[in-house]
């Protein structure tokens, strides 16, 4: 069974640091990787498909220097190895175009906008990761206890079928 | 974390579990066991193999199931390769005078008998005088040879030994009429998911019990063993935990309540299972055997042994639980809102379902066969397009396939005579018949905790029916009571989260801690299954057999 | 139509007048041998007829086949306007003839003829005029004379109205170029007024609201000192001298930590998860923070230990993380504060160089995808306004991101452009900018660009200029050999040379 990772990118050392640390309930399932630039993500995004492991969610915060959150996403978006992967765009401060352009062009699934709280932040990634374990096919019971159990629990009964046979 | 380390660990074990089942396969090939066929030799070799990749599980169960039937067609019937490029070893005679011939002396099978071969495969035997003979050759007369005769030297090969089927005969396993009586419940209860029947049904159902945290266990276990013996174990309990987990998150953490119901609904789910014949795949292991050897058991008989069984365990089940795991709280609520679907292709559904489940269960009445009526909803459902493209596409197929290789491995033992040979090496005329029940439960339970229930019933079953098939046992029933028991002790077997799908599921909420399981799981099998002795001993004789 | 002559001999143009004159000053008498003429004839004597005032003689639009002959009075001709109404466009005198364009080409009449005063006029049809050669050859004599007249009169008064004209097209356009200087005028001045009111009140809000976020800044520092120290305190608690040292050493190194970057930590985290299989990736994330050599000195720590020295490792960080940002925020109203100054505090003796790197601090996020490149060495300072600088300065950068879009560099630099002036360059890697734009590009209202002003504080490049003039100094632009636009503010040095003030 390959991880299936949670990628943070965001220049901000202190932003990184509180992200990853947010995510640790989820960590036990689902590995944080935190990268401060668009060139450093798309290397890890590499490194994390060499290991034949995959990208489930990221995190992307909006304004960086060189390539922005926005352009990364959407130069993501045109990868079919990255499908199904779910994509937050983190934000300080948006315009209504950058807005637009990110639904639009970079297929964000959300918004999340600076500063967050805990709960919120893990919710948001719960609810994403559900959706692209849902979406992938895998077998849901190892990460049911970390996500939306119900929604999970819905997936398994439409779907009558779990890996563990019968 | 623990999780991932395992599975990148996971690679090493998975090769030796396939190096391991190679060479069991293998194994028997370089030994001689007494009163084996080769062809015996070849289904042990794929029995162990069988059982090693079900066990181990290098490769998915379901992919096992088709190798044994693949390498049944490969080694065991006549379209194989091994039949199609084997040949009996022959020698033509020699003519003497008239119809005197001077034939090779091991082609002499008895004193005054030669095998000729009809087509490289088979022979037939022709009698011959014997009127001379030295150390290598012998003179036979015989008005039946010619010189275009081919006679058989080796009267020991393994191609006279053994009939050798055709493919067909491990093809049919999977369009069995078992299978099909699957595939029709798996069509019902797949529309059933579509509607929202079962969910519907649920609130029903549960509304009458109230909100007294013991009321409320009992209707949760109601309803998904009622549901679970109609439909798959694993969706009805999916769908029980879409109920429970809200109840659950407004529980105190510490509320022991929360364990309880949470291993009510897999428990339940596990023992619905038995009631009906389409419960789940072990019970039609047993059935599918059974027919083999042309006895047939109607799905109102199979409720009439098995549901006085599951009630009775669900009753202890749901006593253990509120006792062991009491409620904090006086009041539980449930959201039981919601509608039934009442669209025309809804209707439809309810009419088909209500018509097969009352045909299945008036078997008696009207005497189709459950595997006939079980055709009624899929060929109803999907030519009303209740069911449709996708919902068959989502069908659980490789379960269906996964009985399939357990009833063609049953097949093959009995026809080698596997099977018997098996039987043999154990005493079990010392037992008695009892014995031998009760043996079998436990063997069923202990192994199907560890491994599917549907493969344990598949390991299991032939033995036992060879064994009430060579007579070594007295009663007469105990054929039928052998492959039952063994499906029985299969559901029972849930001690541990990987045991069935429906522990799966509910361990994987986080729920309840593997301990809790363990200990409810074995309380439940060593009270169920003496249960199950008992009346397999006083009730089960009435209602089969002779 | 042959009008009669409007000016009366004493009242001619001087310059048309010894052309006219020959004939003008024959025509009253010629005007009375007409009349005599006419009354002396017994068929004409009847034709000599009195109009009284206010009567139509013509109607534009109508056939009349008369010609009027007038003798006495004065009759008005009115042609209608195309705006409506009618406007007087010639006055007949006696001498003159109404009707004689009819005559001549046999159109309808022209204008309106309506008589001003009591008219005496000889009414011929137009039958008795064409015959009047024969019938009357002493008459048509003088008539002949009457209109050569006329015509005479008329080519002069369409000379003189011409000159009149073009004089008058001469002050309409001067006047009308007059009006739009002061309308652009007005208009910056309004601006520069509306952009001083921004201005002042952003300085009133800003120095209401830093005193307002200081006060819980300066608690939060505090705080942080009185934390710092019970921690210690705290710290001296912990039971067994080794131990004690060991936590120290974590606490210390968390309040002096620097969070490696992504890379550093990454590599860590891997060494670590190497190290210790058996340790949670969440624990491990947070040991990477841990500088190694102070893990190092504690290598074979158990597990619980590490939970424990991590807690007091991060306390530290945490600390030092709410001192450093607290820190932050204080600085960040100090410069926010200069920036938007309340009001106008008049010129002073400033270093331009202050002013640049407070509006770099406030553009800082907007600056984020940009490479900035400062160059800023010492140079005399000048007297100016230091608020109002800052808008050039906002503008300046601002105006270089846009022209920049995504990405690009930006350049800063400062020197002496003379002996007594100093510059700033503000210079982007734009496309620069174009020749025909070059002298437009300071106009007010002038861009190239979708209006939007992300900060509400700039109001373009003339607003720009107009300062820099204030302060006796040049806005300019031009291309670097290389691309991108170099905008460069020149300004005059205080007196006193440079360097010794800050």
């Amino acid at each position: 069974m390959e991880k299936i990772y949670i990628l943070c990118v965001d220049d901000e050392p202190d932003v990184l640091r509180a992200v990853a640390r947010d995510l640790a309930l989820l960590e036990e399932a689902f590995p944080v990787e935190t990268a401060a630039s668009a060139d450093e993500a798309k290397a890890l995004i590499g490194r994390i498909q060499e290991s034949r492991d995959e990208l489930g969610l990221i995190f992307c915060d909006h304004v960086m220097p060189g390539q922005n959150g926005v352009d990364l996403l959407i130069e993501l978006r045109g990868r079919l190895d990255l499908d199904l992967m779910r994509r937050v765009l983190f934000t300080g401060q948006a315009g209504h175009e950058d807005t637009v352009d990110a639904i639009n062009r970079a297929g964000i699934t959300h918004y999340v906008a600076k500063p967050w709280e805990r709960e919120e932040l893990l919710q948001v990634a719960r609810d994403e990761l559900t959706s692209y374990i849902i979406a992938s096919g895998r077998d849901p019971l190892p990460y049911m206890r970390y996500l939306d159990q119900e929604r999970l629990a819905e997936h398994v009964h439409r779907r009558n079928r779990t890996d563990t046979g019968q | 974390m623990l999780r991932n380390t395992q599975s990148h660990v996971m690679n090493p074990k998975k090769t030796f579990a396939l190096a391991v089942g190679l060479a069991l396969f293998l194994l028997p090939l370089f030994l001689d066991f007494e009163g084996l066929s080769l062809m015996g030799h070849i289904t042990l070799g794929i029995f162990l193999l069988a059982a090693v990749f079900w066990i181990l599980e290098p490769i998915p169960i379901y992919a096992t199931s088709l190798l044994v039937i693949f390498l049944q067609i490969v080694f065991l019937s006549v379209q194989g390769p091994l039949y199609q490029l084997s040949e009996v070893p022959s020698a033509t005679p020699l003519p003497v005078e008239g119809e005197v011939w001077e034939i090779p002396a091991a082609a002499l099978q008895e004193e005054d008998a030669v095998l000729v071969l009809e087509n490289g495969k088979q022979a037939g035997v022709v009698p011959v005088t014997v009127t001379g003979s030295n150390a290598e050759t012998v003179t036979v007369r015989s008005d039946e040879l010619s010189t275009e005769s081919r006679l058989v030297i080796d009267g020991d090969h393994w191609l006279l030994d053994f009939e050798v089927p055709s493919y067909t005969v491990y093809l049919n396993a999977l369009a069995n009429p078992i299978i099909i009586l699957f595939l029709g419940g798996f069509v019902l209860a797949g529309a059933a998911v579509k509607y929202q029947l079962d969910r519907n049904l649920t609130r029903v159902i549960l509304r009458p019990f109230g909100t007294k945290p013991a009321r409320v266990t009992m209707g949760l276990m109601l309803v998904t063993a009622t549901l679970s013996a109609f439909m798959s174990n694993t969706a009805t309990t999916a769908m029980m935990m879409t109920v429970i987990i809200p109840i659950v998150a407004q529980l105190d953490p510490d509320d022991r309540y929360r364990i309880g119901v949470a291993l009510a609904i897999p428990f339940a789910a596990n023992v619905g299972g038995i009631a009906t014949p389409i419960g789940t795949p072990p019970n039609a292991i047993a059935i599918g055997a059974l027919q083999a050897h042309g006895i047939q058991i109607a799905f109102g008989t199979w409720m009439m042994l098995a549901v006085p069984l599951v009630v009775v365990i669900l009753f202890f089940v749901w006593w253990l639980l509120l006792r062991v795991y009491p409620a904090k709280g006086e009041r539980i609520v449930l959201d039981l809102s919601g509608r039934f679907n009442v669209s025309g292709k809804a209707i439809t559904l309810y009419f088909v379902f209500g018509l097969t489940v009352l045909l299945w269960v008036s078997e008696a009445w009207h005497g189709l066969s459950s595997s006939v009526v079980a055709f009624f909803p899929i060929v109803a459902l999907t030519a009303f397009r209740v069911v449709e493209i996708d919902e068959i596409r989502n069908l659980p197929w490789e379960v269906l396939w996964l009985m399939a290789g357990g009833i063609a491995l049953g097949v093959a033992m009995q026809d080698t005579g596997l099977a018997e040979w098996l039987i043999g090496l154990i005493r079990w005329d010392l037992m008695g018949a009892f014995v031998v029940i009760c043996v079998f439960g436990f063997v069923a339970a202990g192994l199907s905790n560890f491994i599917s229930n549907t493969v344990a019933a598949s390991l299991l079953v032939p033995l036992a029916i060879s064994l009430g098939v060579s007579g070594m046992l007295a009663d007469a029933a105990s054929l039928e009571i052998n492959a039952i028991i063994i499906a029985v002790g299969a559901s029972l077997g849930m001690a541990l989260p990987i045991s069935t799908p429906p522990n799966a599921i509910a361990m994987s909420t986080g729920m309840l801690r593997t301990p809790d399981m363990a200990r409810m799981g074995v309380i439940i099998a060593l009270v169920g299954l003496p249960v199950a002795f008992v009346l397999a001993k006083f009730l089960w004789p009435l209602l089969v057999g002779n | 139509m042959c009008t009669g002559e409007t000016e009366q001999t004493q009242g001619s143009d001087s310059r048309g007048h010894s052309r006219a004159r020959s004939g003008s000053r024959e025509k009253p008498a010629v005007v009375a041998e007409v009349r005599r003429l006419a009354e002396a004839s017994p068929e004409l004597s009847g034709l000599i007829q009195t109009f009284e005032a206010g009567r139509p003689l013509l109607r534009e639009g109508e056939y009349r086949d008369e010609v009027f002959c007038l003798l006495e009075g004065a009759v008005t001709l009115y042609k209608k306007a195309p705006t409506g109404g009618r406007i007087a466009v010639d006055s007949i005198r006696p001498g003159d003839l109404v009707g004689l364009l009819s005559y001549c080409t046999g159109n309808p009449n022209f204008v309106d003829a309506v008589v001003e005063s009591p008219v005496t006029a000889l009414t011929l049809s137009f039958e008795r005029f064409g015959s009047l050669a024969e019938s009357a050859p002493e008459l048509y004599e003088r008539l002949q004379t009457l209109i050569r007249d006329n015509l005479t009169e008329r080519y002069r008064r369409m000379v003189v109205l011409h000159l009149k004209l073009a004089t008058l097209n001469a002050t309409l356009e001067k006047e009308r170029d007059e009006l739009r200087r002061t309308v652009l005028e007005l208009e910056r001045t309004r601006s520069r007024l509306v952009q001083q009111e921004k201005m002042a009140v952003l300085g009133s809000l800003v120095a209401g609201l830093a005193h307002e976020i200081n006060n819980p800044a300066s608690a939060v520092l505090r705080s942080v000192e009185y934390l710092r120290e019970a921690f210690e305190d705290v710290l001296k608690q912990i039971p067994g001298e080794v131990e004690q040292g060991t936590a120290r050493r974590f606490w210390e190194s968390g309040m002096r930590a620097q969070l490696p970057d992504t890379v550093t930590q990454r590599s860590r985290l891997e060494t670590l998860a190497r190290e210790h299989p058996k340790l949670p990736r969440p624990l491990l994330r947070r040991l990477a923070a841990v500088p190694p050599e102070v893990l190092d000195l504690e290598s074979g720590i158990e597990t619980e230990n590490v939970a424990r020295l991590l807690s007091v490792f991060e306390a530290g960080l945490n600390l030092q993380i709410i001192q450093v940002s607290s820190e932050r925020i204080r600085n960040l109203v100090v410069h926010l504060k200069k920036y938007a100054r309340p009001g106008t505090q008049g010129r002073q003796r400033i270093d331009l160089r202050d002013g640049i790197r407070e509006t770099l601090l406030i553009l800082r996020a907007a600056l984020k995808r940009f490479e900035v490149e400062l160059d800023l060495p010492e140079i005399p300072g000048v007297y100016a306004d230091p608020g109002r600088l800052n808008q050039v300065w906002t503008n300046l950068i601002y105006n270089a991101c846009e022209a920049m879009g995504e990405s690009g560099r930006l350049r800063i630099a400062c020197g002496r452009a003379g002996p007594c002036r100093v510059f700033v360059d503000v210079r982007d890697s734009g496309p620069g900018v174009n020749e025909e734009i070059k002298e437009k590009i300071f106009q007010p209202n002038y861009t190239t660009k979708e209006q939007v002003n992300h900060f509400g504080l700039g109001l373009g490049l003339s607003i720009s200029k107009d300062i820099v003039s204030d302060c006796n100094g040049e806005l300019t632009v031009r291309n670097a050999p290389e691309g991108g636009a170099i905008f460069r503010v020149e300004l005059p040095a205080a007196e006193g040379g440079g360097g010794e003030e800050t």
